[in-house]
């Protein structure tokens, strides 16, 4: 069985092999644009020198130390009341003198930092005004303030990228493995459009050999584009391309021998779930565009689940079961811990399940006429 | 041998109800003869081919090639049958040489035999300039050589025609038409439906017509005349489905 499985698999990957527009068109896609775009928008982000946006500042309260800290940031610059309504959600400072009330629109980032940035600047200057007084006092500072405490970012700008494309890979490689093996559906959908099926129906080929043989193929085509995207992504990240812009500088990333393996076999099991969704619908429909019908929702359940990669939640067990969500998690795992183990077994096993009911189905459907000449 | 007795074929379906498609058909076609199923659009020649081509189950009464039965052993029938359909596709991206060992490989045939198989069916199909050539823009009469070619590469003993010359020029059909001729000679059955009555007339040993799913006349071209009292096959034909 496997044999012939293997003669249907060859078949399909000639076919692929030769549809140039497919072909160029996923390394292309894969190698090139998506990291491109990726590199490209990181540079959009921020304008270097210019870290932070000019940000309104409306002041309803007298207090010297406010007026100090405005006139100190050349990014944040002071807005009469009586124009305060041309600027929508401007950073507000009021209350009174004893109570400094700083408020502004969390949602809007730019006047969120903005408002960071005055609420430390009025700490410490409050700080310092205490810490003169007390000197004039007589009184060492130090003797009611005695340490200091700094918050010191460590991480080099390998391991800023390796966190940025641990969240990004996982979700872009899904979304392109997905979208791959549904535009490798014409591999189930094609026998049925091109009246090609009857004659190997009636080959001496057992249907479990027809539907993994061309599950197979439809795997290897969505794996090969989304490993072209890991390659390019790497390449990309170690050509000097910042991917998030100046926040993070030029990042490095690299995957070890252990996490390519890993990836690897993560995205190969998932492949195989996806691959085996995309038989069952393909086999289902009558033409190309009622399978393009019925394959769709399955891009935006990917999108959807793997989404998830960009939380930093700490998963329970049940997650990493769950087909695409579970992958994109270990994947994740995979590229900033190093390791998934054993979260990614659990994701295999549900893979492997999943992919055997899968085919147990499309083999079932590849058995009744009622689904093979639908009219 | 291929034999059906009291074949029926009932499809179901939510839009068009209940539709007897082959209807209690009985007729026999022996070994080394050639068959020709006659009859409008709709008759049931097609489900009663796909039946025969282990496609479909029967919905009751039996079929049987060489002594296989087609409900029970696919398998073995298989192994004898050749296809061809005037719907049959054949894949893009791939030359009817490539086409013909694919389909020799998933029938458990060895190189050697396949690469002979192929060069025999090429030389006598005349397919020699576009053997080794993609089938992306090949005619239609090149399409259905490709199909035969495929359908014959595993050498089968019985042969099940559906429509082999429909859509094809005259030229073609003709060449067509000549290898049946010729299978019938290497001691192949065939079995094949068509539209076009003087096809019939030269090739086959029997003829069956067949309208609504019914059977309603079998037997050599004689006999046809002596049950009608027509001499003409189209006139026999009109004669039988026109009532």
């Amino acid at each position: 069985m496997l044999h012939k499985a293997l003669i249907v698999y060859g078949k399909e990957m000639l076919m692929m092999r030769r549809d140039r527009r497919l072909t160029i068109g996923v390394t292309v896609t894969s190698l090139i644009v998506m990291p491109a775009l990726m590199g490209f928008l990181g540079r959009m982000t921020t304008t270097p020198g210019e870290a932070f946006a000019p940000t309104a500042v409306l002041v309803t309260v007298a207090s010297p130390f406010v007026d100090a800290v405005i006139q100190d940031d050349s990014t944040l610059f002071r807005i009469p009341t009586a124009t305060a309504e041309s600027y929508p959600s401007p950073v507000t400072i009021s209350g009174s003198p004893r109570t400094l009330l700083i408020q502004t629109d969390r949602t809007r980032t730019h006047r969120w930092e903005a408002a960071r940035r005055i609420e430390t600047a009025l700490l410490d200057a409050k700080r310092a005004f205490a810490r003169d007084r007390l000197r004039r006092l007589g009184i060492s500072p130090d003797e009611i303030d005695p340490f200091e405490v700094q918050l010191l970012d460590t991480s080099s700008a390998g391991s800023r990228g390796t966190a940025l494309l641990g969240t990004l890979v996982p979700y872009l490689v899904i979304v392109l493995l997905v979208a791959n093996a549904i535009r490798a559906v014409y591999v189930a959908v094609g026998e049925k459009e091109k009246n090609t099926l009857g004659s190997l129906l009636v080959s001496q080929v057992p249907r479990e050999a027809i539907v993994i043989g061309k599950n197979l193929a439809i795997s290897t085509f969505a794996v090969i584009a989304s490993l072209l995207l890991v390659t390019g992504m790497v390449l990309f990240a170690n050509l000097g391309f910042t991917i998030a812009g100046d926040a993070l500088g030029a990042v490095a990333f690299s995957l070890n021998l252990a996490q390519t393996a890993q990836l690897v076999i993560n995205i190969g099991c998932l492949a195989l779930v996806i691959s085996s969704v995309v038989m069952v619908l393909g086999t289902l429909a009558r033409t190309q565009r009622e399978a393009g019908a019925y394959t769709a929702p399955l891009l935006f359940l990917a999108v959807f689940l793997a989404i998830f990669s960009f939380s930093d939640a700490t998963f329970p067990w049940s997650v990493y079961a769950i087909p695409i969500l579970g992958n994109a998690v270990a994947m994740k795992s995979t590229i900033i811990e190093g390791t998934a183990f054993p979260q990614l077994g659990v994701t295999l096993a549900s893979n492997t399940a999943v992919f055997a009911v899968l085919v147990f189905v499309s083999v079932a459907m590849y058995r009744r006429e009622t689904v093979l000449f639908r009219r | 041998m291929i034999e059906t007795r009291s074949l029926t074929k009932v499809f179901r379906s939510r839009k068009t109800g209940e539709v007897t498609a082959v209807d209690k058909l009985n007729m026999r076609c022996d070994s080394g003869q050639i068959y020709a199923l006659l009859g409008p659009n709709g008759a049931g020649k097609t489900t009663t081919l796909r039946i025969l081509a282990t496609l479909m189950d029967p919905t009751s009464g039996e079929a049987t090639i060489d002594s296989f039965s087609v409900r029970h052993q696919k398998k073995e029938i298989r192994a004898r049958i050749g296809v061809v359909s005037y719907e049959t596709g054949v894949y893009e991206r791939m030359t009817p040489r490539e086409i013909g060992r694919y389909f020799g490989r998933l029938n458990n045939m060895g190189e050697d035999d396949i690469e002979k198989n192929l060069e025999y069916i090429s030389r006598l199909l005349r397919m020699e300039e576009f053997a080794d050539r993609r089938t992306d823009d090949f005619s239609t009469g090149m399409r259905q050589k490709t199909v035969l070619m495929r359908a014959l590469v595993t050498a089968p003993q019985v042969l099940l025609l559906d429509e082999p010359t429909s859509g094809l020029d005259l030229l073609t059909a003709k060449s067509v038409v000549d290898y049946i001729r010729l299978l019938k000679n290497e001691g192949k059955t065939v079995l094949f439906s068509t539209h076009v009555l003087w096809e019939a007339e030269k090739l086959a040993d029997r003829i069956g017509i067949i309208d609504h799913g019914h059977l309603v006349s079998e037997g050599t071209l004689d006999e046809l005349r002596d049950h009608t009292g027509k001499a003409d096959l189209e006139d026999i034909f009109f004669s039988l489905v026109g009532n």
